[in-house]
């Protein structure tokens, strides 16, 4: 046994240093992993207490507003200015209207472009220093979609925003915008945006045309 | 507007309709954010390991 030892001394050695260094390297990788994790670890627990914070914040959010949006609450009153409006923009006027818009200029809060054309023909821009006492009467413009629409050319310009569904999504996108938004909730919220643009710029508008 | 148009150029008269009519159509068309929403709710509470034990 022990001339066994003898004559393979030298390929004994070799491997039990062998071992030896990578048992080393091993525990000294491990090592430095567990120091940077417990160095960190102040900062880590920090950005998971805001994490924590904020998502609860935003699944009350959720809860307290997404329901009637959902059920179609916000979206009866969207539908419902924008089908005035759009009446209203194409020169039709109708009985009582003066207190249906009182009422309706209260809910909306601003308009999105989603025309055809790159211009919006009925917004003026003037120069900062350029004052002029009379613009042009929006209602030429009204009157010139009024007569295309005759030759049936017809191009839904705007989608009326309203007050409750503005500060819904301007809130949605704060969420989204958070520096402490876990990426993939993110995203989520980014493809829910996305659904609610698509709904308002493409398929209300073609329901507006189709009225 | 198309629809409302044709009958009104036609006849002088203008339809009658109501704005619920045109919402029940959209309302059809639409993309519904059931599915997103529970979707995010799922992340979260994931995220928050709301479900898990201790």
């Amino acid at each position: 046994m022990i001339d066994l030892i003898r004559d393979n001394i030298n390929w004994i050695k070799d491997f039990a240093t062998l071992i030896f260094v990578g048992t080393a390297t091993v525990i000294g990788v491990l090592a430095y992993r567990r120091a940077k994790a417990t160095i960190l670890q102040p900062i880590r627990t920090e950005v998971i207490k805001k994490q924590s914070e904020l998502l609860s914040r935003l699944l009350q959010f959720l809860k307290e507003n997404f329901k009637s949006f959902e059920a179609g609450n916000e979206y009866v009153t969207v539908v419902h200015v924008n089908v005035l409006k759009t009446l209203e923009d194409y020169g039709y006027i109708f009985k009582g209207q003066d207190q249906i818009f009182e009422k309706l200029e209260k809910e909306i809060v601003g308009w999105i472009p989603c025309g055809n054309s790159e211009i919006l023909h009925n917004v003026e821009i003037i120069g900062t220093f350029d004052k002029k006492d009379k613009f042009e009467d929006s209602k030429d413009f009204d009157k010139n979609k009024f007569e295309n629409l005759k030759n049936g050319e017809i191009d839904i310009e705007k989608i009326y925003q309203t007050r409750t569904m503005t500060r819904f999504m301007s809130k949605l996108g704060d969420y989204s915008e958070d520096p402490f938004m876990p990426s993939l909730i993110k995203s989520t919220l980014d493809e829910l945006l996305n659904d609610v643009n698509i709904n308002l710029n493409k398929i209300l508008k073609i329901e507006l045309r189709n009225l | 507007m198309i629809e409302f148009s044709k009958i009104y150029i036609e006849t002088g008269v203008a339809p009658k309709f109501d704005p619920i009519g045109v919402y029940n159509n959209f309302n059809h068309n639409r993309i519904h954010h059931s599915k997103s929403m529970m979707k995010l709710k799922n992340e979260i509470r994931k995220y928050l390991m709301i479900d898990e034990t201790w």
